[in-house]
């Protein structure tokens, strides 16, 4: 029997490598095996709000999976258009798409009731009720292969009055699209949702360990709720600067807002009539308080 | 499981014979030049040709900003400065601050030159007013855009989209009155600009194409362009056949005997550097 400490330390690191050969998590011995590549195509652009959102997001799947699931971005449309995105990660093909909504409205129609006029009143709200209706929209969503990841928060959008002609759009849309060099006056309605959404193929997504499955089904809150600072911000950055060149921006108060009560109704109700059933109930549940 | 077995039994080894050894083991740690040459064999141009290395090219943006400090009325030495910074700030400054201070300096120096050939051209432009362009204004607006676009890179996101559609159309207006302008830098900025627009319904990759073919085509030797057709163009068209000529011609190409300015010294390193990730490109 030998009293060297070196020996009892062999000993101790010897039992302690046995029983972690034993304690290995069955997520972890996958791991070993082989990983399992996310790529997820986007229509933002890398140096946007938006495409730091998904940098953290690779990050943190990366980390959370331990290295197991490797996140490509492919920002900027890289992967094609909005549409041949959405085809590929419905067929399989791509596993994600990040970006705004309305391309996955030609397969689910449903999701247009997220646009309703004046469905939300701030945006907290919105993120409140989006949040509580992720298993209606998770179900409306895999019954087209597709698989609930993570909203993208894009804004609302507003009225912008382009001298003879009035145009919509979030504050965001009307830079990248130019309108800021056109308006007049900006109306800061913030009538109706620009949502933008992270969708997994359902392939894909049903392939995972049990273990990844949950890792990404509980993607951090704060997440969302620093992209929607970060737009927020950036809204800020860009309405000063539209104010510096001149454009009137109009803040409606709450007596304006309620004075257009009534032509708001109209507006939500022409839209609900373009509405099916099932976006009518989406949107019922989305409207409770 | 056998692999975890072995694993033990590689530990234990260590643990039993190798402990000395491993004891005593020490740890092992595991641009865009762009600008033409002046004319004459000057001490200005001398500095110029050699903005190889930090210090010739602030040596040169010196003699540059004392020449314009003589003939303040000169619009073409204040565009020499505005070159000068433009390449200062986008080759060799130190980080974020710096660049944008180069950048705005450049935009400073090229509206002193707009202004200088047409008085009052500043005020309708700020007025939101789109200039009518001639062909002596072109070189002191593409810098003035450049420069815009530098800081605005610098700046951040929202920076940048204040001012890419106003930015490209005046570019649009520069190349189509002198084209050979720095060489035909117009071009490959338009390529870059309509490949990567803020808004996808606005991106034009056939024009972009065509653009830095036109400018690859009529200046060759300036192997920065095809970095930028393959970082900016390839790349987003998913073009992997594209990227990988392009670069490997700029690996392949000779550096022009007696050439100071470093462009294709930092062209190749670029493209060994992008070829490096083709596979997380083009997966």
């Amino acid at each position: 029997m030998t009293h060297d400490p070196l020996h009892r330390w062999r000993l101790a690191v010897l039992l302690l490598l046995a029983a972690a050969c034993f304690a290995i998590p069955p997520g972890r011995e996958a791991a070993a095996q082989g990983q399992l590549l996310l790529k997820v195509g986007s229509t933002y652009q890398a140096e946007s709000p938006w495409g730091s959102a998904l940098h953290r997001f690779a990050a943190h799947v990366e980390h959370h999976s331990q290295q197991r699931i490797q996140v490509r971005l492919f920002n900027e449309g890289a992967l094609g258009t909005p549409a041949t995105l959405i085809e590929r990660v419905i067929a399989g093909s791509l596993q994600a798409y990040a970006g705004p909504l309305a391309p996955l409205y030609p397969h689910v129609p449903a999701l247009r009731a997220l646009e309703t006029p004046h469905l939300f009143p701030t945006d907290r709200v919105a993120r409140a009720r989006l949040n509580r209706s992720k298993t209606a929209i998770g179900v409306l969503l895999a019954a087209t292969n597709l698989h609930f990841g993570q909203w993208q928060h894009q804004g609302f959008r507003s009225s912008f009055s382009l001298g003879e002609d009035d145009a919509e759009a979030t504050v965001t849309e009307a830079a990248t699209r130019g309108l800021h060099q056109q308006a007049k006056r900006i109306t800061l309605s913030r009538h109706a949702l620009s949502p933008g959404i992270l969708v997994y193929s359902q392939r894909w997504f049903s392939g995972l360990p049990a273990s990844s499955q949950e890792m990404l089904a509980r993607l951090p809150a704060e997440s969302e709720a620093q992209l929607a600072d970060d737009v927020a911000r950036l809204e800020g950055e860009l309405l000063g600067a539209m104010r510096a060149r001149g454009i009137e921006v109009v803040e409606p108060s709450s007596t304006e807002q309620r004075k257009s009560s009534v032509e708001e109704r109209h507006d939500a109700s022409a839209f609900l009539k373009t509405l099916d059933e099932p976006a009518r109930a989406l949107r019922r549940q989305l409207a409770q308080p | 499981m056998r692999a975890q077995f072995g694993a033990v039994g590689l530990a234990f080894l260590v643990a039993c014979g190798g402990g000395a050894a491993t004891r005593d083991r020490t740890p092992r740690s595991g641009e865009t030049a762009t600008g033409s040459t002046v004319g004459p064999v000057d001490a200005n141009a001398t500095a110029w040709a050699e903005r190889g290395t930090p210090e010739r090219a602030d040596l040169a943006l010196r003699l540059r900003r004392a020449r314009a400090s003589e003939a303040t009325d000169d619009a073409g030495a204040w565009v020499q400065v505005a070159e000068a910074h433009f390449f200062i700030g986008s080759v060799y400054a130190a980080d974020g601050t710096a660049r944008q201070e180069h950048a705005d300096l450049a935009v400073a120096a090229a509206e002193r030159a707009m202004e200088l050939l047409s008085p009052g051209i500043l005020e309708a432009v700020r007025a939101g007013h789109r200039p009518v362009l001639t062909p002596e204004l072109v070189p002191a607006v593409y810098w003035r855009i450049r420069g815009r676009r530098l800081g605005a890179t610098a700046r951040g996101y929202a920076a940048t989209l204040l001012i890419h559609h106003e930015d490209v159309a005046s570019m649009i207006e520069c190349a189509r009155l002198i084209a050979s302008y720095d060489e035909f830098g117009a071009f490959v900025f338009l390529g870059r600009a309509l490949s990567r627009t803020p808004d996808l319904t606005t991106r034009d990759l056939t024009a972009a194409a065509q653009y830095f073919e036109r400018a690859i085509g009529a200046a060759p030797q300036r192997v920065a362009y095809r970095i930028a057709y393959a970082e900016h163009y390839a790349v987003v068209a998913g073009d992997s056949a594209l990227f990988q000529r392009e670069l490997k011609t700029v690996q392949d190409a000779q550096e022009p005997a007696g050439d100071q300015t470093g462009e294709t010294a930092r062209a190749k390193a670029r493209a060994t550097q992008l070829l490096d990730q083709l596979n997380e490109l083009f997966e």
